[in-house]
């Protein structure tokens, strides 16, 4: 069920435990998503420094979540880990939290129109 | 129901430039055709003024259909070569009295046969009795100098140009169609052309609608002795305009227009303190440097046209008196004219809005030369309204344009804040951080490209960036509570 958002991470022991991890690192994932998108949606449109205002802002969730992946995994219990149980379960948020924010950010540049049209990020990958 | 305007001599050509401001800012009729009367040709006054009409029309010429009210509006019927079989009317835009006369021989003598037929008969003593020698050998190729006597002779040319006859029958066949005419009267050709081709026009097309803003003394000449003496070119030249004898010459000429006169519906007299107007400094007789700065008294005229036009029926009234207030004498010391001051002041901001897209229009211009595509590719007004970066860059003779018509938009405000009484509505260089004098705060940090949204929200699909541009422009609104 948590495979939605944890792409590269199955625990197969441990279950119920693991399993609030990863819930409660979705929460943060997307309390962090949400938090930004908000602070650059609230920001006032400035074209010159609108590409910085939002790369910004996908940087400092993606430093959250890295930030967060860390404190959050060294208090894991070793005993509940099994091969590289750590270090998939941060690499998987971090990198859904990264996607998931930018797919946020791409659907509230398209509602809001003009003012968040730097956000649109399909722009930055097509020539 | 083209409305034709007169600009007789220098002033009226700046008169005329200021007009031309107000229809691009969207306040000006449907359709106006001007007409220039200058025997200065080459007056330096006159080809701005012509300079300013051909860019506007450049402009005017992308945007199909504009609205009511908005940004350049009023179309302008200018050049001869417009007016093909496709359009019915067919006036030239440009009347020179001396015409006719030959190269050389610009003078008055030449003009009445003073040194062959009038030596023969008892006219040359009536010549000789209206006419000091001076005045009668006086070279008119740069104007009448002061002289109102010897241009009303030559006014009368008009009915002699082609000009004449298709804008009486034009008049004719359409009551709608009213004239307004721009002349001072206290120098010489603006003086002489009022009476005179009002007249003719009148008496043409009775049923015309004639009205005209008479321009009182607002500015002062330096003295016309120690011009002689400074400057080796005037040496020879005897007959200069003297701006001690503007106040006389306007007072002559309003009492004959208030009891012997009747050839306009509607005279605007407009005027400015004498002693305390600021003296032309760079005077020159005529010609290429004769470029006089613009004064907010030529706005006020612009907008008595615009009011003459409003008119409907018989509401005319044989005179309407606007006077700026004496600065010194209400003990006001920092006088200025404000956007409170104008007549449209309660009903819109033009000046704010053209002084905002100039800011914004030199930003886009600016991009454009810099090749910076990519961000001109993110604006969302262009890219809804079907433009790229690349399209715009494509299309950047169009952004200079714009940007050399609102450069010389700008010149004029600044040139307007140079006067005794200033005309102080924009800050004299539109800094953005005091933009509005009344409201100096209100774009203080402002960035312009903010105006990016507001642009994008009136949802204009243009068939050109400049007509995108122009009509997303004059649908945004400008609102006390948030401008921009």
């Amino acid at each position: 069920m948590f495979n939605f958002f944890y792409w590269f991470f199955y625990p197969q022991l441990a279950m119920a435990q693991w399993h609030s991890y990863m819930l409660e690192g979705i929460i943060f994932s997307a309390a962090f998503i949400s938090c930004l998108v908000i602070f650059y949606a609230i920001l006032p449109y400035n074209r010159k420094r609108e590409r910085f205002k939002f790369f910004s802002c996908n940087l400092f969730i993606l430093l959250a979540a890295i930030v967060f992946v860390i404190i959050r995994t060294s208090s894991i219990p070793d005993e509940i880990c099994r091969d590289g149980y750590k270090w998939l379960f941060g690499f998987s948020l971090v990198i859904a939290t990264l996607i998931y924010g930018l797919l946020t950010f791409w659907i509230f540049s398209t509602l809001m129109g003009a003012k968040k049209y730097f956000a649109r990020i399909n722009e930055y990958f097509r020539k | 129901m083209p409305y034709y305007v007169f600009a007789i001599g220098g002033t009226g050509a700046r008169c005329l430039e200021s007009l031309l401001y107000l229809c691009a800012m969207g306040l000006g009729p449907k359709e106006l055709h001007p007409i220039l009367v200058d025997p200065d040709s080459g007056n330096g006054n006159l080809n701005r003024t012509k300079e300013l009409i051909i860019r506007y029309k450049e402009i005017r010429s992308k945007i199909n259909n504009p609205d009511k009210g908005s940004l350049f509006y009023t179309g302008v019927l200018f050049e001869e070569q417009e007016t093909g079989p496709d359009v019915a009317i067919q006036v030239p835009n440009y009347f020179n009295p001396n015409t006719g006369l030959e190269p050389g021989m610009n003078t008055l003598s030449h003009f009445i046969d003073y040194n062959t037929r009038l030596q023969q008969d008892d006219g040359k003593h009536l010549a000789d009795l209206l006419f000091s020698k001076n005045e009668l050998e006086m070279d008119m190729a740069q104007g009448y100098r002061g002289v109102p006597s010897i241009g009303s002779i030559l006014m009368t040319n008009i009915q002699k140009h082609k000009i004449w006859d298709v804008l009486v029958a034009s008049l004719k066949a359409d009551l709608e169609s009213k004239v307004f005419i721009f002349a001072s009267v206290f120098g010489g050709t603006g003086a002489s052309g009022y009476p005179v081709i009002s007249r003719l026009i009148k008496n043409g097309a009775p049923n015309a609608k004639v009205g005209g803003a008479l321009l009182l003394p607002y500015f002062r000449l330096p003295d016309p002795k120690n011009l002689i003496q400074q400057r080796e070119s005037l040496k020879k030249e005897k007959v200069l305009p003297d701006s001690n004898s503007f106040m006389v010459n306007s007072k002559a000429a309003c009492e004959f227009y208030k009891n012997n006169f009747s050839g306009v519906d509607s005279n605007y007299v407009l005027g400015d303190d004498l002693e305390t107007c600021a003296e032309y400094k760079n005077y020159q007789i005529g010609s290429k440097d004769q470029k006089n700065d613009a004064h907010m008294i030529e706005l006020f005229s612009a907008y008595a046209a615009l009011d003459f036009w409003s008119k409907t029926g018989d509401n005319y009234k044989p005179f309407y008196h606007i006077q700026v207030q004496n600065p010194q004498n209400n003990d006001n010391p920092s006088f200025k004219i404000l956007a409170s001051d104008l007549p449209d002041a309660k009903t819109s901001s033009p000046f704010e809005r053209f002084a905002l897209l100039y800011h914004y229009i030199s930003e886009l211009d600016d991009l454009a030369e810099n090749q910076n595509s990519s961000l001109i590719n993110k604006i969302a007004w262009l890219r809804s309204s079907g433009m790229k970066g690349k399209d715009v860059l494509a299309h950047k003779t169009e952004m200079h344009l714009l940007r050399t018509f609102f450069d010389m938009y700008k010149n004029w405000i600044s040139q307007n804040h140079a006067n005794s009484a200033p005309l102080c509505i924009l800050d004299e260089n539109l800094n953005m951080d005091c933009l509005l004098q009344e409201h100096p705060k209100r774009y203080r940090n402002y960035p312009i490209s903010r105006l990016d949204t507001k642009l994008w929200r009136s949802h204009v699909r243009g068939n050109s960036l400049t007509e995108t541009l122009i009509k997303a422009a004059s649908l945004t609104c400008i609102t006390a509570e948030r401008r921009g």
